[in-house]
């Protein structure tokens, strides 16, 4: 097992390389340029573009491509990525800060996917065609049909129309105030789960059902053993390897999820930092954020296969 | 009218009559927003909110609204508007100030007991620090507005309670342009150490910084050594950082903005609704226009008829009713409410600005077919991204398309928009320009002038520059406006750009602000010294 993680940890440093690549690539090919921004202001001040040549030129931006290159992947190897072109503050130091409110909205959110995928998931097959399957089913679909954005304005706007009330603006850590934290996480934790958990509720579903015609459960039911006994201690085990699969390979989604949460809802995230910084054409935190999102899908790859393994020890074999 | 302030155009009259000593009494604002029988009440945090994070503190360096209103309430600048009548001019800094006979000498005498956040006592070599930066800046600073300026010849501080600026020629504008809120004044000893004020916030300002978390606010907080007995009432300022729309007029509405603004009627009309008596709805023409540019550096935009035609085609009365939800004013090239505007009679008889749409149409074909396009021509548009910019091209198209010009809308997002607008590689565009007030030196030094930054269309006209310079060196208002009012002529006739209106901002705030009037821009009083709060 030892040797296997580590051929693909090695396995990873060319995948991460080539996205390096893309990224600097697209970001330079886009039109656009971080001193022009910083010079003209949201009205369009108007600066000249010899002003911005000479912006660029103090940015560093005016030395060729392989030296861009280079210079930022070997500050990547010392963890030291540099200075955001658009803030002058060090990147690490602006991710450090605001990985904590990813991390947290990210958790909540796979907290209640599961909360709402595995319940849903597991009745429905248990009462395969039946309306409470049919209204499960509805409810996932939804959830799958509804856009994060478009779902998340609703909600704002239904919490004020009725309550008068919205979250409250910007972030408090969950370590100085919980209750107010929570209020700030649930809204958009609930959008993000939500869309997360009917892609998970429709395969909990099939594998529920797919290892419900067994024999061995076949058996466990003939030995008398109530329904809920069989799912909860037969069934669920062996059907959640493609669940928690599917869950890791949605953790990039989640991170999808999270930008445009984090915009709707005002957290101070990675997400929206990933989102300004595109806008501003800020190219290195673009390409530090979007390696590490890179580098974070992969290893969760490399989770879910580990895990599979242990659900299913057939798989160590290969 | 503020007790001592001056309007710029009594100043201009004492300058004008005396020829010295353009001074002003001690001011008092308070009251002039406060219902009778309210006396003002200490305490409570402002609560506020812009789209975005400021990208660095240095305001001689900036030109986004996201770094003016968080940290306006900071800084003092020499003089400043009055902020319930941003026409007038009030001390700041500067307690009184004379003008010389030939108005090229200014002399500003500063108040005493100034002292910066820092502790350090202002003086005259700090106020010339801040003025030689923003006229003429050193290597690696870039000082934005410094065109707006180029009459400044020199500064000197003759004492420690003295500044005097020499100018190159008379600039009867200077006053106005000085007292915008981005010319504050900063400590000479941060500036010498630091060479900017990208990471600092010390000013002589009513607030003190407090607290900045990235993304989420910035916040200010009362200075109790501020030179203003009695002043400011607010305990703090706190300016929400919040890029989306609808979440920002959702938190006014929850409670937790005390202060908001938007473009768009239906939520003004949602915030009214929602609120009732407990918010303020207050709706402001701004200085800012929406245009069409065409540059003339691409054929055949060179030609005065093809510019004229595709002005012509331009209903601006139904531009304003779908661009404005019908809330904007049509207009020149000054604030069609303002006091420089062309009156509405004489605008009527330039291209583009008839009621009589199907007869202005009929003669932009002819200019066309004199041009050389009988049937029409193709163009590229280049549009910014956004809604209101979005609609604002479909329009342009549509109407464009009524005398054979037909467009092809290329819609760009905001970086890729300025830098193509900046290298002058477009063909037309719906555009817009804001700023910061309505002056003729201002808006034409920035916007028409051959060398000017926002002179997309690359258009030169020698009149204007002529009519420029002359209008800057009169003294007298009325004599000056008939001079400005041929400017406005020459450049519309020219159609160096197609101005369709002026877009109107709508104003909320909580029914517990007091002594807070919104102007017609947000660039030049938002210090919030004179704001209270009737609850905390």
């Amino acid at each position: 097992m030892f040797r296997y993680v580590l051929r693909r940890l090695v396995a990873t440093l060319p995948v991460l390389v080539v996205v390096s690549v893309i990224v600097f690539v697209i970001m330079r090919v886009a039109p656009g340029n971080v001193a022009q921004m910083l010079l003209s202001g949201d009205a369009g001040g108007g600066a000249s573009a010899q002003e911005a040549q000479e912006l660029n030129r103090q940015l560093g931006l005016d030395r060729p491509y392989p030296v861009q290159y280079v210079t930022f992947l070997g500050g990547l190897l010392r963890l030291d990525p540099g200075t955001s072109l658009w803030t002058k503050e060090p990147i690490l130091r602006e991710l450090w800060q605001r990985l904590p409110v990813t991390l947290e909205l990210t958790l909540l959110a796979v907290i209640i996917s599961w909360t709402i995928a595995l319940p849903t998931g597991v009745l429905s097959a248990m009462y395969q065609d039946t309306w409470v399957d049919y209204a499960f089913r509805i409810f996932t679909v939804a959830g799958l049909a509804v856009p994060a954005f478009w779902a998340g304005t609703l909600l704002m706007l239904l919490l004020v129309k009725q309550f008068h009330w919205m979250p409250p603006l910007g972030y408090v850590s969950p370590f100085v105030n919980p209750r107010l934290n929570l209020q700030q996480f649930i809204g958009p934790a609930v959008i993000i789960g939500f869309a997360t958990a009917a892609i998970l509720s429709r395969i909990t579903r099939s594998a529920v059902l797919e290892v419900l015609r067994e024999d061995y459960v076949r058996t466990a039911r003939a030995k008398g053993l109530s329904g809920l006994v069989v799912v909860g201690r037969h069934v669920l085990k062996n059907a959640l390897a493609p669940v928690v699969t599917l869950s890791a390979v949605q953790m990039g989604n989640l991170l999808g999820g999270a930008v445009v949460s984090e915009t709707i809802f005002t957290l101070p995230g990675v997400g929206r930092f990933l989102v300004d910084a595109i806008l501003h054409r800020d190219y290195p935190v673009v390409q530090t954020i979007v390696i590490l999102f890179a580098a974070v899908v992969v290893m969760l790859n490399l989770l879910t296969d580990v895990l599979y393994s242990w659900f299913d020890p057939r798989t160590r074999q290969t | 009218m503020a007790e001592g302030g001056l309007s710029r155009r009594r100043l201009m009259g004492i300058a004008a009559g005396t020829g010295l000593a353009a001074w002003a009494a001690p001011y008092r604002l308070a009251g002039a927003q406060t219902p009778a029988g309210e006396s003002p009440k200490y305490g409570g945090v402002l609560t506020q909110d812009t789209f975005a994070d400021p990208p660095h503190f240095d305001l001689h360096q900036s030109e986004t609204i996201t770094a003016l209103l968080p940290l306006a309430p900071c800084y003092s600048r020499l003089i400043q508007p009055d902020p319930f009548d941003v026409d007038k001019l009030i001390p700041d800094l500067a307690e009184r100030w004379d003008i010389s006979k030939d108005g090229k000498v200014y002399t500003f005498h500063l108040r005493r007991g100034v002292k910066f956040h820092h502790g350090k006592p202002l003086a005259a070599e700090d106020v010339k620090a801040s003025w030689d930066r923003i006229i003429s800046p050193p290597k690696g600073v870039f000082s934005v507005r410094k065109l707006i300026f180029e009459a400044i010849g020199g500064i000197e501080a003759p004492d420690a309670q003295t500044v005097r600026f020499v100018l190159k020629r008379p600039n009867w504008s200077l006053l106005t342009n000085m007292a915008h809120g981005w010319n504050v004044i900063f400590p000479k000893d941060i500036l010498d150490a630091k060479g900017d004020m990208k990471r600092d916030v010390v000013g002589t300002g009513p607030f003190k910084f407090k607290q900045y978390v990235r993304g989420v606010s910035l916040e200010v907080e009362r200075n109790p050594d501020y030179h203003v007995k009695g002043r400011p009432y607010l305990d703090g300022v706190k300016t929400f950082f919040i890029p989306d729309a609808n979440t920002a007029v959702n938190a006014y509405i929850a409670g937790q903005l005390l202060l908001h603004e938007v473009n768009v009627e239906s939520q003004a009309d949602q915030a009214r609704q929602q609120l009732g008596s407990r918010g303020v709805v207050v709706k402001t023409p701004q200085m800012s226009a929406l245009t069409m540019e065409l540059n003339s550096g691409r054929k055949p935009w060179g030609d005065p008829r093809v510019r004229q035609a595709a002005s012509m085609a331009i209903d601006r009365k139904e531009a304003m009713q779908v661009m404005t939800d019908g809330a904007g004013e049509v207009g020149g090239m000054m604030l069609p409410t303002g006091r420089w505007a062309l009156p509405l009679a004489e605008l009527r008889k330039l291209p583009g600005y008839s009621t009589d749409k199907a007869a202005e149409r009929a003669q932009a074909k002819k200019l066309l077919a004199e041009a050389g396009f009988p049937n029409g021509l193709k163009v590229a548009m280049t549009v910014r991204r956004g809604q209101q910019f979005e609609s604002a091209a479909i329009l342009l198209k549509d109407h464009l398309s009524q005398v054979g010009i037909e467009a092809n809308i290329e819609v760009l997002e905001t970086a890729a928009y300025l830098d193509r607008m900046a290298r002058r590689d477009f063909e037309i565009s719906g555009g817009s320009f804001s700023t910061a007030v309505d002056d003729p030196d201002a808006i034409l030094g920035q916007n028409y002038l051959c060398n000017a930054g926002r002179n997309y269309g690359n258009m030169c006209v020698p009149e204007v520059e002529k009519l420029f310079l002359e209008q800057s060196q009169i003294r007298d208002y009325k004599a000056r406006l008939q001079v400005v009012n041929q400017m406005e002529r020459a450049a519309l006739g020219t159609v160096m750009k197609a101005v369709l209106g002026f877009r109107v901002t709508w104003f909320l705030y909580s029914s517990a602000v007091r002594n807070y009037r919104p102007q017609y821009t947000r660039y030049l009083a938002e210090t919030r010294e004179q704001v209270w709060l009737a609850r905390s």
